[in-house]
This record gives C-alpha cells, sequence and structure tokens, in this order.
C-alpha cells in the first residue's frame, strides 16, 4: 500500500472514530448530563433554587449557562464555582458571541483528542520500527 | 480535564490503535525486503 494512502486512510478512520463516539455513541450527551447533574447540585447546595444552570448546547460545549435572578456577588462567585467543576471550561451569564472562544465545541475537542492519540500509535509505531531496524 | 477523558477514552484508545496499525504500515519494513 502506498503511504500516502495508509496515513489518509488513518486520518479518515481517526475522524470517524472521533464522530461516531462523540455523537451516535452518546459520550457528549452522558458527559453534558453528569455536568448538568453537578451544576444543580452545586445550586441546590447553595440554595440558590431560582437560578438555573445548564450546559451549552447547539452546539455542546464545556460551557455552563447561568439565568435567573442573582446579585453581582453571586454572579461572580457562581461563574468562579462553576468553573471549578470537573470537566468545565467556563461559567458565564450570557451566550458567546463567537463559536471559536474557548472552550471550543466538544465535536472539536473530541477530533483535538482523537487525532493526539492517532499521533501517539505513530509516534509509537515509528519508534519501534527504529528497534526492529537496529535489532537487524 | 479527567471528566472529559473519562468519557472519551475509549475514543482515545481506538484512536491509538488505528495511529500503531498505520505507524506499521508506514514504518515496519516488509517481509519482503527482509528476506531478500
Amino acid at each position: 500500500m502506498r503511504p500516502n494512502m495508509a496515513l489518509a486512510m488513518g486520518l479518515a478512520a481517526t475522524a470517524a472514530s472521533a464522530f461516531l463516539w462523540h455523537g451516535p455513541g452518546g459520550a457528549a450527551e452522558r458527559f453534558v448530563a453528569h455536568s448538568d447533574r453537578d451544576v444543580r447540585r452545586m445550586l441546590d447546595y447553595f440554595e440558590m433554587q431560582q437560578v438555573q444552570g445548564r450546559m451549552q448546547r447547539e452546539p455542546i460545549a464545556r460551557r455552563i449557562i447561568y439565568s435567573g435572578p442573582a446579585d453581582e456577588f453571586q454572579r461572580t462567585e457562581l461563574v468562579r464555582y462553576g468553573e471549578s467543576l470537573p470537566g468545565i471550561g467556563e461559567a458565564r451569564w450570557n451566550r458567546p458571541r463567537s463559536l471559536l472562544a474557548f472552550p471550543l465545541p466538544l465535536v472539536g475537542e473530541a477530533l483535538a483528542m482523537a487525532l493526539a492519540a492517532f499521533l501517539a500509535g505513530l509516534t509509537l509505531a515509528y519508534g519501534l520500527s527504529l528497534g526492529r531496524r537496529g535489532g537487524n | 480535564m479527567l471528566a472529559l477523558l473519562s468519557a472519551y477514552w475509549p475514543m482515545i484508545a481506538i484512536t491509538f490503535v488505528i495511529g500503531l496499525a498505520t505507524g506499521r504500515l508506514l514504518f515496519w519494513p516488509s517481509r519482503q525486503k527482509g528476506i531478500e
């Protein structure tokens, strides 16, 4: 098999794995559902039942969007506490204007993780091939 | 970040293996060459 063909097939399989695991595999939905529960638990702990905190959807991102009545101090502290929850990249009171703001949509982060793992596997295979050549 | 990795680790494992397999095709000397 030609090297370019093998690389293209590997990259295509990597991208397909990322999209399939993210969407139909349900990883993104499980992650935001779990995070939604964490946020609700935190708000209940602070007895702020009137405040809503939901993970961003369309597109899914590691971002909490708050809504509801709160004074300036509460708003600042909820952002701070929200960003300290596991897996949360940002907490805010309004949607960001740009899609390219940190954290990126989760599908982009999933693709980046998949590419990083692909490159790690490729590098390991290269290292092993050097060992085999050296041994021969 | 750990929460994200725990949700996506099977995908990471699969793509790592894909990378390994691709690297084997690209870098490992073929058996034919070894015989020659």
